[in-house]
Formats: structure tokens, C-alpha cells, sequence
């Protein structure tokens, strides 16, 4: 068995993907609340509306929660424990569960941190996260 | 507002099938028929009498319980939310019963989680695969970075509250403590043994900051509760455990991502609205029975539930309150950290909750309870179910 994910993007959402491998993190945009939707979507959740046009974010956020695995539960996933599961949001406002590629003790609540897309062999480019500078 | 529905509707029979050992002799549908057979006797009632069916498991999980049964019913729900599952199944069933639709609705549940592996490995094969839905949402923005479900969502809860409030390791610890010590009254629970602060923080870490001693069982189990209206209720041999309100809420549902804030739960609006129909508040529960996949997700319900203000759960649990003697009795059957835990424990909040406003639960029984409340948590602090019983109808 290998990690619980097929990397086939529904079309409507392949700029992310794309984005991604290209070393951009981007999404589609809600006007009415001027903010990302993460994941993308055709109505925003927040106010329902249309969601607009896909814009290039900044890659920067902060840690919002963050936990450390201890055991290698998943066969075929590439991290070895412990590694931090987080959620990261975003300085544009959206949130996104990911992985901070640091020592565990050095993740905390509140670290800046920036978009480090991984090519993960056999899957595709995934958005984890590095600390920022 | 009261609700109109305020003890217009009772539990009056309820069972459930736990075992020290972990596992049960039965399983699949010859356990079901045996908690539904016990519940309906602890009632007096029969099957002849049942005209609606409520539980979850496959598609169409009531219809097939009713065939295997041969029951011909009015009225079925097969809704699914996780763990909250029967709390909301009462729900349903109250306004149901109610509205006319059923009059006598048994809510069943039963899994063999532990007796299923040994079984699959004694026939050779594997256990259960990891699961994961496909082509949904999660699969593709949560199921990449190897966060481990249900665990590692409220250990990101977890983290979250720790920086914003200082709650701590020993704090979440104390309420596995507590809970055990409920547990040593409960010759069913499976772990009964006293544990300490220092054995929480010792066990191992699954997803930091949890520790293993932060986590529920897994466990075979089963329960059913009988509901019916007050009328009725009142003909029958059992003592009623009235309805006094119920009320469900959901803010997502698989995707903690989509979680809107990861300290505050849905619970505390179905909290609020159940309180609401049943016109009582948090001073007036004798006994509180709440979810307890982890224990942060105990800590999160008290607040949520108004026993104290968002961020002081950790000082709250600390002086043992939450244990026999306590002023907030809370888990008195010994949770899903030290009872049971077949996956969806929302049942045997239930059955617990209509023992002590029964008085019927023993050494554990709180002394003169009379509200109870039993506050059920699905998926990853996602779906919830607020039922408030009580001795007495008005």
C-alpha cells in the first residue's frame, strides 16, 4: 500500500498543481471577502459567491497548529518520524494542512514559514513548508 | 425558549455488550439482535412493539437491520455523523415520535473492531486497510502529509490550545486519571488499573502533544437505547429517562483545514440550543458525559459546554473534579479512554447517562443525579449531538 492519494487533480483545480511544480503557490480568488480559496472551489465557502479568477500568492503564512507524528503508520510515505503535520495560514488568509520540513522542537505555534513545493517521487509536487529566512 | 418537545419523549430501555477482555463472543448481526433483545426487555417491550429503527453502518443500515429483524417499520434513519452519530439518531427520533411518525424507535449500535482483526489474522489475511475516501477532497489536500486519522487532527487542536491558553501535558493527563478512576467502579471497562499523571506523560508519544495514555481505546462494543414517547413511557415497567432537549450542529466535516477555528467546536452551539429546549444551563447538569476520543477533546468540550470559559478547561480539569467525588462528575462508565471504544462511542454516552438519572448505575452512580447530559463528537471535532435527559418530566 502507498500513501492514500492519487495525484489526479480534478480540472478545475490543476492550476494549483501546476502552479506548484512551477515553484508558485496560487489560488482561485473570492472578491466579496478578498481572499483565497483554499482548497479551490467554485462557490467560496464563506459568503457562497462566485469564486473569481486564480491569483499567484505570496508562499508566506505562519504556523497556525502543529503536531509531530512519532510512528511511520503510512508504507510509502517519504517523511521519516517524527515530522510535523501542521496547518499552516497563509498572510493572504487561507489555511492548508501541510508539513514544516524542520527539526520538530523548532516548529511552534505562530513561526513564520514559506512555500517549499516537494516533487514526491511516483506523485507529483505537494506544498510543504519551510521556516521563513 | 423550552422546546415543546421538553419531556414530551423518554429513554426507557437501554443495553449495552462490553467485555474487560476488549473483545465479544458476537459479533456483526448476532450482537445487534443481542443489545436490541436486552434493551427492548429492559423496557418491556418486544420487537412486535418496534415501528422504527435507527443506526449507522452501510448504505442502507436501518432497512437491513429491519430485514434481518423482519421488522415492516414506519420509520427508519440511517443518518451517519461518526461518533455522534446516536446522539443525533435520538434526536431525530424525538422529533419523530412526536411528530406522530414512530412510537417506539430503537437506536442500535455495535462494533468488533478488536475481534475482527483476530479474526482476519487468524484466517490469514490482513487487518483493516488504512481508509481513505476517494475522490474526495481530503484524499488530495490532507491525505499527502501523512496525518494520521482521527489522531492527528486533535493533537493539532491540541497544540493550538497549549500555545494560545498554556494548557499543558499534565493538564490534558489529568483528565485520563480521572476518567480511570471512574473506570476501576466499572467491572466491564478494560483498563482499570490506577494511572497517574507521570504514567500519561510517560507513555509514548502517537502525534505530539499526544501521548499514547491521551487516547482511546479499541475496543469491541455495542449498545441500543429504546425511545418512546412520555405517554407511553409512563405504562411501561422502567423508569423513564426523559428528553428534555437535543439539538446537532456540524462545521465540517473530514478536513480539519476546514475546521474554522481548531479550539472552538460546533458542540457549543448544539450545546447552547439543547440547554435552550431543555431550559436548564451548565449549572444544572449532575452529570456530564462527553466524548472522549482523546483528552482533548474532553478539555474542549467543558469549555464548549460552559462548564468554564474558552481557554481554562486546563485549570479546571486540575484539581480532579471531573472524577468520582468530584463536583463535575463526568465519563462515570470510564470513557472511551478507559471503557470501551469500538469507534463510534456516542452510544455509551447514552446508556450511561439514562443509568444515573435512573440511579440504576451502581457503585458509580452519583448521588441524587437528575440531569444528565450525553454530548456526542464525530469525525475530527466535526459533527456533534446534545442530549439532555432527566428524571423528571417537567
Amino acid at each position: 500500500m502507498s500513501a492514500p492519494w492519487d495525484p489526479a487533480p480534478w480540472p478545475s483545480i490543476a492550476p494549483f498543481w501546476e502552479g506548484l511544480a512551477e515553484g508558485r503557490l496560487r489560488a482561485p480568488w473570492c472578491e466579496r471577502c478578498d481572499r483565497p480559496v483554499l482548497y479551490p472551489r467554485a462557490l467560496c465557502p464563506r459568503c457562497h459567491d462566485e469564486v473569481g479568477p486564480w491569483r499567484d500568492l505570496s508562499g508566506r503564512g505562519t504556523v497556525y497548529a502543529c503536531a509531530v507524528e512519532h510512528r511511520a503508520w503510512l508504507p510509502g510515505f517519504d517523511l521519516e518520524p517524527p515530522y510535523v503535520v501542521a496547518v499552516v495560514e497563509l498572510e493572504e488568509g487561507a489555511r492548508l494542512v501541510t508539513n514544516v520540513i524542520a527539526p520538530p522542537d523548532d516548529v511552534v505555534v505562530g513561526m513564520p514559514v514559506v512555500l517549499h513545493p516537494v516533487d514526491v517521487p511516483g506523485k507529483g509536487f505537494i506544498a510543504r513548508f519551510v521556516p521563513a529566512g | 425558549m423550552k422546546s415543546a418537545l421538553r419531556g414530551a419523549t423518554a429513554i426507557v430501555g437501554v443495553a449495552d455488550a462490553v467485555s474487560p477482555t476488549g473483545t465479544l463472543p458476537l459479533w456483526g448481526r448476532a450482537l445487534h439482535e443481542d443489545v436490541i433483545r436486552r434493551a427492548l426487555d429492559d423496557a418491556g417491550l418486544g420487537l412486535g412493539d418496534v415501528d422504527g429503527l435507527a443506526c449507522v453502518g452501510n448504505l442502507m443500515a436501518a432497512p437491513e437491520l429491519a430485514e434481518h429483524l423482519g421488522l415492516a417499520l414506519r420509520w427508519t434513519d440511517t443518518t451517519m455523523t461518526g461518533g455522534s452519530s446516536f446522539e443525533v439518531l435520538v434526536q431525530h427520533a424525538v422529533a419523530a415520535i412526536a411528530a406522530g411518525m414512530a412510537e417506539v424507535v430503537v437506536v442500535v449500535y455495535g462494533e468488533t473492531p478488536r475481534g475482527d482483526r483476530q479474526r482476519a489474522a487468524a484466517a490469514g489475511r490482513d487487518g483493516l486497510p488504512y481508509w481513505m475516501p476517494r475522490d474526495t477532497p481530503i484524499a488530495e489536500w490532507e491525505g499527502p502529509y501523512g496525518l494520521r486519522q482521527p489522531l492527528g487532527p486533535y493533537a493539532l487542536a491540541a497544540s493550538r490550545h497549549m500555545a494560545l491558553y498554556g494548557t499543558t501535558s499534565a493538564q490534558l493527563a489529568q483528565i485520563a486519571v480521572s476518567t480511570r478512576e471512574w473506570a476501576a467502579m466499572n467491572p466491564d471497562a478494560k483498563l482499570r488499573d490506577p494511572l497517574t499523571i507521570d504514567d500519561v506523560l510517560a507513555s509514548p508519544y502517537e502525534v505530539a502533544p499526544l501521548h499514547r495514555a491521551d487516547c482511546c481505546l479499541v475496543t469491541d462494543g455495542a449498545g441500543a437505547v429504546v425511545v418512546t414517547s412520555a405517554e407511553r413511557a409512563a405504562d411501561l415497567r422502567s423508569r423513564p429517562a426523559y428528553v428534555l432537549g437535543a439539538a446537532t450542529r456540524q462545521d465540517h466535516s473530514l478536513m480539519v483545514g476546514e475546521m474554522p477555528d481548531l479550539t472552538t467546536t460546533a458542540g457549543a452551539l448544539s450545546a447552547q440550543e439543547a440547554y435552550a429546549a431543555a431550559g436548564v444551563g451548565p449549572g444544572d447538569i449532575d452529570v456530564a458525559m462527553v466524548y472522549d476520543s482523546f483528552t482533548i477533546t474532553v478539555l474542549l468540550h467543558l469549555e464548549d459546554l460552559g462548564f468554564c470559559p474558552k481557554g481554562e478547561g486546563g485549570p479546571f480539569v486540575e484539581d480532579g473534579k471531573l472524577g468520582p467525588g468530584g463536583s463535575l462528575p463526568t465519563n462515570t462508565n470510564g470513557g472511551g479512554l478507559s471503557y470501551t471504544h469500538p469507534g463510534m462511542y456516542g452510544m455509551f454516552l447514552l446508556t450511561e447517562a439514562v443509568r444515573q438519572v435512573r440511579g440504576t448505575a451502581g457503585d458509580r452512580q452519583v448521588p441524587g443525579a437528575e440531569v444528565a447530559l450525553a454530548h456526542g463528537c464525530g469525525a475530527v471535532l466535526s459533527t456533534f449531538g446534545t442530549v439532555v435527559l432527566g428524571a423528571v418530566r417537567s
